[in-house]
């Protein structure tokens, strides 16, 4: 063999050790790229669906907040009922006892106009 | 796609030339070794070599011109690297010949060689500073410094 062959079959064997080499850098990068790539995306995703809960939980507080205003209303204008109500039978309840008090006094002065009369 | 291609082609201009130029070289000496191989190469190497250089310095030139088309650095070195290698093996066929008449012409492709060597250097440092500025970037967003306001 003889020197120029031995160049020769060094430089065939360098240059395919190093185009492998890159390819194989090549390939380890993407791979890795890929990697970082995919977990950028699942992060990515889950701080969209953080976002989201965080929406959905603030939508159910205010919900909340306006099913108690609600219930509140509710309350209060069934208080408000009660003491309408209640005001009412005292009311009739007090008509009742003048209509007596009124009977009384009719009945009173009934017997007093047949005292006189008779006197 | 089409005018990202021309682009990045147009860009790395003289390298693509050089990658089809190879190519040119490669494929016809693959289909027919014994009457289109340099004969520098015929009577320096065995045959089976010769199909090896050519297979070779045709595969170097497809890598390098997908690496510019696609702009991928490392493809790219990959297909300079197996250019480097055949130019030199070339010149030293050439001058293994030992005649005068071929010194220009291995000097040429040692240049050649040379020059292949120096952009698989340079485009080494391209794919790393590219890795580098994509690890910034994806370290960047994992730490919210994607927006900046």
């Amino acid at each position: 063999m003889t020197l120029t062959q031995l160049g020769i079959i060094l430089a065939v064997i360098s240059s395919t050790i190093a185009a492998g080499t890159t390819l194989y850098r090549f390939f380890r990068e993407h791979k890795h790229n890929r990697l970082q790539d995919k977990s950028s995306a699942t992060k990515a995703d889950a701080e969209k669906g953080q976002i989201f809960l965080q929406g959905a939980e603030s939508a159910v507080l205010v919900m909340e907040k306006a099913l108690n205003i609600a219930y509140a209303n509710n309350e209060r204008i069934q208080l408000e009922r009660d003491a309408e109500r209640s005001r009412n039978e005292e009311l009739r309840a007090q008509v009742y006892t003048q209509e007596v008090q009124i009977r009384e006094l009719q009945h009173r002065v009934a017997e007093l106009e047949a005292g006189r009369s008779t006197a | 796609m089409f005018r990202r291609v021309a682009h990045a082609l147009a860009s790395s201009s003289v390298e693509a030339f050089l990658a089809v130029l190879c190519i040119l070289a490669g494929v016809p000496i693959l289909l027919q070794p014994d009457s289109l191989a340099p004969g520098s190469l015929l009577a320096t190497l065995p045959f089976y070599m010769v199909y090896v250089w050519a297979g070779t310095l045709t595969l170097g030139g497809l890598l390098t011109l997908i690496g510019i088309a696609w702009r991928v650095y490392r493809i790219e070195q990959a297909g300079v690297a197996l250019l480097c290698g055949m130019a030199g093996v070339y010149s030293l066929a050439l001058i293994g010949m030992g005649s005068s008449g071929t010194f220009v012409a291995a000097l040429t492709y040692a240049l050649f060689s040379l020059a292949m060597g120096a952009r698989y250097l340079v485009l080494d440092k391209l794919a790393r500073a590219m890795q580098l500025a994509r690890e910034i970037h994806h370290d960047d967003d994992e730490w919210g410094g994607g927006d900046s306001t």
